[in-house]
């Protein structure tokens, strides 16, 4: 019972650090590598992903509702992939083209 | 501050930034204002429906319902968790936006200074605690001020552009703020280059584009407003461009008679005594604010506004930049209060312009951290001790902000620091579950006027014409009327329906609410203000 309540709560915090990056860290983080931006201190370095991510998520919230039509975390987290993807794949085209 | 030990200053900034904001939910673990009640409901709308709800007013300002949404479904955490504690963390980091503007323009430990007194302010905290769109408003508020001043530099333009949508997608009332607080350091020749007027008419266009095209209500409120200013408008006007045109004349004359220590002491001493007067006079206070807030509520503003006056001159000796650009940004946000005192009509237009001042402190935090910083260097040997007291202070006076309600759960009526926030901002849940449970058992819809009321029976799915819930919360609120200046912000008058209840069959009761048949005639101003 005990081991159980422990990996229930490791997963709820796996869960929430996940929920976390996705939303406020990682696709500001990515497209930010993607432009080769290179920030100026390390509080940049945080803060510059932070607000992007912030940005990719209320822009894919958008799309959901204007286009697909319906919010779930599933389009969400569909929609924010095939944006930095499709970034990464023009950025691999131009790569080759110079 | 030494340069190694700054990711500490700046972590504790975070932490008690943070920690003064989740207070009362500490204490309480509830809600405590209609509005993030219904902030609440509108992400719970997106939950079940899949879509924003344009048609709502709050709605139309989606961006912290979707962040809250999008944190709520993938991490699994408890919705109320959420929704108490996650604004003010944002804020907290948010707060490093603004430490990273200042310190290019002012350096390290004024930098530092200032957001603390930010991170402290009274009338900040109470606004960023309650999971609201305006919180949202004030975490983007120090971001586009950043990228604004680093648009010069291409790469910024992107963050300056998403920061700017965020913003207008986030709060009209923030928006305006920004606005305002961007013209103020456009009139400085340092911002008027062609990459910082361009990003301000970028601001200009997106914010004008969303209010036309999506915020429509914003638009005929502000057709409200300059309509009910009609007769004297003009007048304002001419007396705010005499104003300027006086300040701008007398300027050169101003500054020299700063720069003189005896003159400056002088004037120092009669801004001190006028301080003292606005505080202690709180009825001239009255006349500003939507309720009558007791004297500690004006503590912080006290202490901000003390060490702004001492901090002003030295500014004017050492950052001469900042001195005329934060002055005139204070002047214009100043404007915002000083329109509806001279007009009396801020109460029909349902604005407060005691909310002007969760803005007004970023600017006038500059000037207080410059004063902060030279009282603690003209008392060296002991500065430290000093230091660390009068932080304890501010925290204090912060904690202040809140009505003792949802610090201790205690009200204190008849006693000076009662305040009426305790009635119109947090309800008796358990009482009100046992009616709502009621209501649900017997299939009996209810309503409320009490707007925070109203939402918990929303979120319940029992809103119905059955019957109205009167809280002990609106008999209270009817036994202080005298501390409510204005009932259009967030309270309404109790006094209706407490009348029109005289007349109906009381159907359920318990300690803290009850229901009663509602038979109300279409001709009755309750019906009219509630059922439409």
């Amino acid at each position: 019972m005990l081991l159980a309540q422990i990996f229930w709560s490791l997963f709820s915090l796996f869960r929430i650090i996940s929920a976390s990056l996705f939303i406020f860290f990682i696709p500001g983080y990515l497209l930010l590598r993607l432009v080769n931006y290179k920030p100026n201190n390390t509080l940049e370095l945080y803060l510059l992903p932070f607000l992007s991510s912030i940005g990719i998520s209320f822009g894919a919230v958008l799309f959901c509702d204007q286009v697909i039509k319906n919010i779930t975390p599933g389009n969400v987290i569909f929609v924010v992939s095939m944006l930095i993807l499709s970034i990464a794949l023009v950025k691999l085209v131009m790569g080759k083209e110079k | 501050m030494k340069k190694n030990l700054t990711p500490i200053f700046l972590f504790f900034l975070c932490f008690i930034s943070f920690f003064v904001r989740i207070v009362p939910y500490i204490t309480h673990n509830d809600y405590f204002s209609a509005d993030s009640t219904h902030d609440g409901l509108l992400v719970k709308y997106i939950q079940n429906t899949g879509r924003i709800n344009w048609e709502d007013q709050y709605g139309v300002y989606p961006v912290l319902h979707s962040i809250l949404f999008l944190f709520y479904s993938l991490s699994g955490i408890d919705f109320e968790a959420m929704m108490f504690y996650l604004i003010p963390l944002l804020f907290s980091f948010s707060l490093l936006f603004w430490y990273l503007f200042l310190k290019n323009h002012l350096g390290n430990e004024l930098a530092f200074l200032s957001c603390l007194f930010i991170a402290l302010f009274g009338p900040n905290i109470w606004w960023t605690s309650q999971t609201v769109r305006e919180s949202f408003g004030l975490l983007m508020f120090p971001i586009v001020v950043y990228f604004f001043d680093k648009s010069t530099s291409k790469e910024f333009v992107p963050f300056f552009i998403i920061s700017s949508v965020l913003m207008v997608c986030s709060h009209h009332w923030s928006s305006l703020m920004t606005l305002l607080f961007l013209s103020g350091m456009l009139s400085s020749a340092k911002y008027r280059d062609r990459w910082h007027i361009t990003a301000y008419f970028l601001f200009l266009t997106i914010l004008l584009s969303y209010w036309l095209f999506v915020s429509q209500y914003i638009i005929t409120l502000l057709n409200a407003v300059l309509y009910s200013l009609r007769d004297k408008i003009i007048v304002l006007l001419i007396s705010v461009i005499l104003l300027i045109i006086f300040v701008k004349l007398t300027y050169r004359y101003l500054e020299s008679f700063i720069r003189n220590e005896r003159l400056a002491n002088a004037l120092n001493v009669i801004l001190l005594l006028l301080l003292l007067f606005f505080v202690f006079n709180t009825p001239l206070f009255y006349r500003l604010t939507a309720f009558k807030y007791p004297p500690q509520e004006y503590l912080s503003i006290f202490f901000l506004a003390f060490f702004a006056i001492f901090g002003y001159r030295e500014t004017v000796l050492k950052h001469y930049n900042t001195f005329k650009i934060t002055a005139v940004i204070i002047f214009l946000l100043s404007l915002l209060i000083i329109f509806p005192l001279l007009t009396g009509r801020y109460s029909d237009s349902g604005y407060d312009p005691i909310r002007t001042l969760e803005f007004i402190v970023y600017p006038l935090s500059v000037f207080s951290a410059v004063g902060l910083y030279c009282y603690c260097t003209m008392i060296k040997p002991h500065y430290k001790f000093i230091f660390s007291s009068l932080i304890v202070f501010i925290v204090f006076f912060g904690f202040w902000s809140y009505p003792p309600i949802l610090l201790n759960g205690q009200v204190y009526p008849n006693s000076p620091i009662f305040d009426i926030r305790s009635y119109v901002k947090w309800v008796d849940t358990k009482a009100l579950d046992l009616l709502i449970n009621w209501s649900k058992s017997n299939n009996f819809g209810i309503k409320a006027p009490n707007f925070l009321v109203w939402n918990k029976i929303v979120s319940s799915g029992y809103l119905g014409n059955n019957g109205v819930v009167l809280s002990s919360n609106d008999i209270n609120l009817y036994k202080n009327i005298d501390k409510i200046t204005s009932f259009s912000l967030g309270s309404p008058d109790p006094s209706i329906i407490i009348n029109e209840s005289l007349y109906l069959d009381t159907v359920y009761s318990n300690n803290g609410a009850e229901i009663y048949r509602s038979e109300i005639s279409e001709s009755s101003p309750y019906y009219s203000s509630y059922y439409g």
